[in-house]
């Protein structure tokens, strides 16, 4: 038992010089000795510029320049997807439209997840309504509209629809019910030994 | 007390049972093709066809929605493309309804003039109009989600029935010849 703890500790004596051996290699920065050497300097001017670039930097020109390009950078990030060219938050969008629109060749499958013609023809369509400002919800009733409520991923709770999201309380109530008549069908207990019983049992068991 | 013991002993067979029957019924009637697992109820029965203009193809004339306004008998609009096996398929009834006096407008769904006058050539051309959808957005309007699918449209211009699929010689018994006689 102890000859097997030392060999395990054995093996794992050299992994541990190991990891050590790693942890001085792999130390951020310079070693101790050197680590004051490089002390920031004195800040020579109190800008994170140079004068020179300074006084460019703050030209009116280049400021309206910066004043109307970098905002628009925020709207720049252009992606393409099937041949529609939207901002990414609009693509954001679509893509969640349609992860909720079923695929009506594959079923299966959702429109945004789909290789099919018409799967990709939808997934236009609905980038071209997000384009043009539509509401999500006017976008789902397009496809409902064309399609009916099977389009959509998660049925909404209708008539229809019903039984499918009662089936689970209704089979509780089911199982609740045959419990109780169960429980109801068990016998009573037998009532008690009267005298005679008593003395009957009391000759069985002598013999 | 012992029978109703019996009675929750049942119960769980009878539903296999009722199950097997169902699964029986539905498998049954899922090959003689009368019933399609796959198939969706068409949102645009009980109402017209949404707008559209169609140019011809083929030498044929085109139509639009105005066009379907009031026929004056129940008449077919059946999208089909040259590409699409099950459509060679329904070919022949097609025909064979054509020839019998019902009237059947074609669309051709994403399908280039040339090949689509190919496949009339080789399998019979039983449309009156015949109509060209290359972009395939008309079909979108019609919620036509693959071909070839044809609608039964009524003499007040209402789509009475959509059928997704071949017109296979049960659906003209089961289901078209009943609905024709209904809407005559």
């Amino acid at each position: 038992m102890s000859k097997e703890s030392s060999s395990f500790f054995e093996k794992k004596e050299p992994k541990k010089l190991l990891l050590e051996g790693l942890r001085g290699k792999c130390r951020l920065g310079p070693p101790a000795g050197e680590r004051n050497r490089h002390k920031p300097r004195k800040p020579t001017s109190k800008s994170f510029l140079l004068p020179r670039a300074r006084r460019i930097f703050f030209k009116k020109e280049v400021l309206a320049f910066l004043l109307v390009f970098l905002p628009s950078l925020a709207f720049a990030q252009l992606v393409q997807r099937d041949g529609v060219t939207l901002t990414q938050a609009q693509e954001t969008r679509a893509e969640n439209i349609g992860d909720q629109l079923r695929c009506l060749v594959c079923q299966n499958e959702s429109i945004e997840g789909s290789s099919a013609s018409l799967a990709h023809q939808l997934r236009v369509i609905i980038r071209q309504h997000v384009v043009a400002g539509d509401s999500d919800q006017a976008i789902m009733a397009f496809m409902v509209q064309r399609y009916g409520i099977f389009v959509l991923l998660k049925p909404p709770f209708s008539p229809l629809t019903f039984l499918l999201y009662a089936s689970p309380f209704l089979a509780l109530a089911l199982g609740f019910g045959a419990f109780f008549l169960a429980r109801k069908s068990t016998p009573p207990p037998p009532p008690p030994l009267t005298e005679s019983d008593r003395a009957r049992l009391e000759k069985l068991t002598e013999s | 007390m012992t029978t109703r013991r019996n009675l929750l002993y049942a119960a769980p067979l009878a539903a296999v049972a009722l199950a097997g029957a169902g699964f029986y019924t539905i498998l049954r009637r899922m090959q003689s093709n009368d019933y399609d697992p796959h198939a969706l109820p068409s949102p645009l029965i009980g109402k017209r066809p949404p707008p559209f203009t169609l140019p011809g193809t083929n030498g044929q004339q085109g139509f639009s929605n105005t066009d379907l306004l009031s026929p004056p008998r129940p008449m077919l609009v059946n999208w089909f493309a040259s590409w699409c096996g099950p459509c060679a398929q329904e070919a022949a009834n097609l025909d064979i309804l054509a020839q019998n006096g019902l009237t059947i407008w074609g669309i051709a769904y994403q399908d280039s003039p040339a090949a689509t006058a190919a496949y009339l050539s080789q399998y019979g051309n039983p449309y009156t109009r015949l109509a060209a959808d290359a972009s395939g957005l008309t079909a979108i309007n019609w919620g036509v989600y693959g071909v070839p699918e044809t609608y039964l449209i009524d003499k007040a211009g209402i789509v009475r029935w959509r059928w997704a699929g071949a017109l296979t010689d049960q659906v003209l018994m089961g289901t078209l010849g009943p609905m024709l006689h209904q809407y005559a």
